[in-house]
């Protein structure tokens, strides 16, 4: 009899010594030892070179002219899922829009020094409405540099109406430059580059591309010169379009610059993949283009801390513009990011951020 | 004062207590091993 009482306090003991002893193992290795237990990431770095410095010219960030006609459409049409080829976009009539039409379009040119001193001019994104995207070239002199040929490739960031649709306006100067499209474009996207019309969207190209068109998938990280790389994510868009690239560079003694089209994948998803797969991304040095936060100028709280969140990267020039949305741009100003302020020309209407026209230097 | 039996129990029972953690550490540290491996 009592040999089975000192048993069961032994048994009790034991039992309580168990749990206690796992759980405190579990919470000292996760914490305390956790680099010595933990494997170390893996990932294989790219190193994509780099260049002595780059500058932004910004073409169109005015996609549309007026958000509550942009909204009607999608709303009339069914919602953001619909496929964009079948959605009667308004193209007449608006009072801000470019001769009543309410589109406009995004392009940004990008130069680019590389370290043997040479210069690469990319064009990223092509615009909406090919007369708009023709009376911006024109104004910045981009349709003599395609002419010229002066301009290296055509990078398109996705497939959506206000960056893609306007190829006419530069496959009118130059049929056969270099297109980079991201993986995920569909048939009509790749007709539409051909020749082909969509009357009710309203979108044509009379110019049918003629030169190399090469498509870049997430699998790696692409670099296309030197220092100049694109990354691509494979993610479901708004109006039935999936993935999207934007460009890391690598400048000398600065560190990384981003600069995006859309950014629909996300600025911190962006950030963090650098970051981890491309050699230097610990040091951003800048970042610049549309950033997708606030479009159609919504705001959600959540989005305070992404603004906040953003000076754990330390960039050191912030050119946000486009659909990043002016109450977004309002907030990261608040919140002392260093935000690049524009001139408000061109059909820009604010000069918080970078508009038609205006050029960031990154060097 | 305490019993000498009721000092007995509370040395059985430390007795199980410091297996027990023995035993518990080492089930933990096998869990571990094993994810390691099964990654």
């Amino acid at each position: 009899m009592e040999n089975d009482v000192s048993r069961r306090s032994f048994i009790k003991g034991m039992a309580l010594g168990t749990i206690a002893g796992y759980f405190a193992t579990a919470g000292l290795s996760s914490t305390v030892f956790h680099d010595k237990l933990m494997p170390e990431d893996s990932t294989v770095k790219t190193d994509i070179g780099q260049i002595k410095g780059l500058k932004v010219k910004v073409i169109s960030e005015t996609s549309w002219f007026n958000n509550s006609v942009l909204l009607g459409d999608l709303k009339k049409a069914g919602g953001l899922l619909v496929n964009q080829y079948e959605i009667p976009w308004t193209t007449e009539g608006v009072k801000e829009g470019y001769n009543g039409n309410n589109a406009g379009g995004f392009a940004t040119l990008i130069e680019v020094e590389l370290l043997d001193g040479s210069k690469k001019n990319i064009l990223l994104d092509t615009g909406w409405n090919p007369a708009w995207m023709d009376k911006r070239y024109r104004e910045e002199g981009i349709d003599r540099m395609l002419a010229n040929k002066e301009i290296d490739c055509l990078v398109i960031s996705h497939e959506h109406f206000d960056h893609f649709w306007g190829i006419e306006a530069t496959t009118k100067y130059y049929p056969d430059i270099p297109v980079y499209l991201p993986k995920g474009f569909y048939q009509e996207g790749f007709d539409l580059l051909k020749g082909k019309a969509f009357p009710k969207a309203k979108v044509k190209n009379d110019y049918p591309h003629t030169g190399k068109v090469t498509v870049l998938d997430s699998s790696k990280v692409n670099t296309l010169f030197p220092g100049v790389a694109l990354v691509t994510f494979d993610i479901p868009i708004i109006c039935r379009v999936f993935g999207e690239q934007a460009f890391v560079f690598n400048i000398q003694d600065k560190g990384i610059v981003l600069i995006t089209g859309c950014c629909h994948m996300g600025i911190i998803s962006y950030l963090q993949y650098v970051k981890k797969n491309i050699v230097g991304g610990d040091k951003i040095y800048g970042v610049q283009g549309g950033l997708h936060i606030s479009p159609f100028e919504d705001w959600d709280p959540q989005y305070d801390d992404l603004v906040l969140s953003l000076h754990r990267y330390g960039i050191e020039k912030l050119g946000p513009n486009h659909c990043t949305g002016y109450v977004t741009v309002e907030k990261m100003i608040k919140a002392n990011l260093p935000v690049i302020k524009g001139s408000a020309k061109n059909g820009s209407k604010r000069d918080i951020y970078l508009g038609n026209g205006d050029e960031l230097v990154f060097a | 004062m305490e019993s000498e039996k009721a000092v007995q129990e509370k040395g059985r029972y430390g007795y199980g207590l410091v297996v027990g953690l023995i035993i518990g550490t080492a089930l933990w540290l096998f869990t571990v091993h094993m994810l390691i491996l099964a990654k």
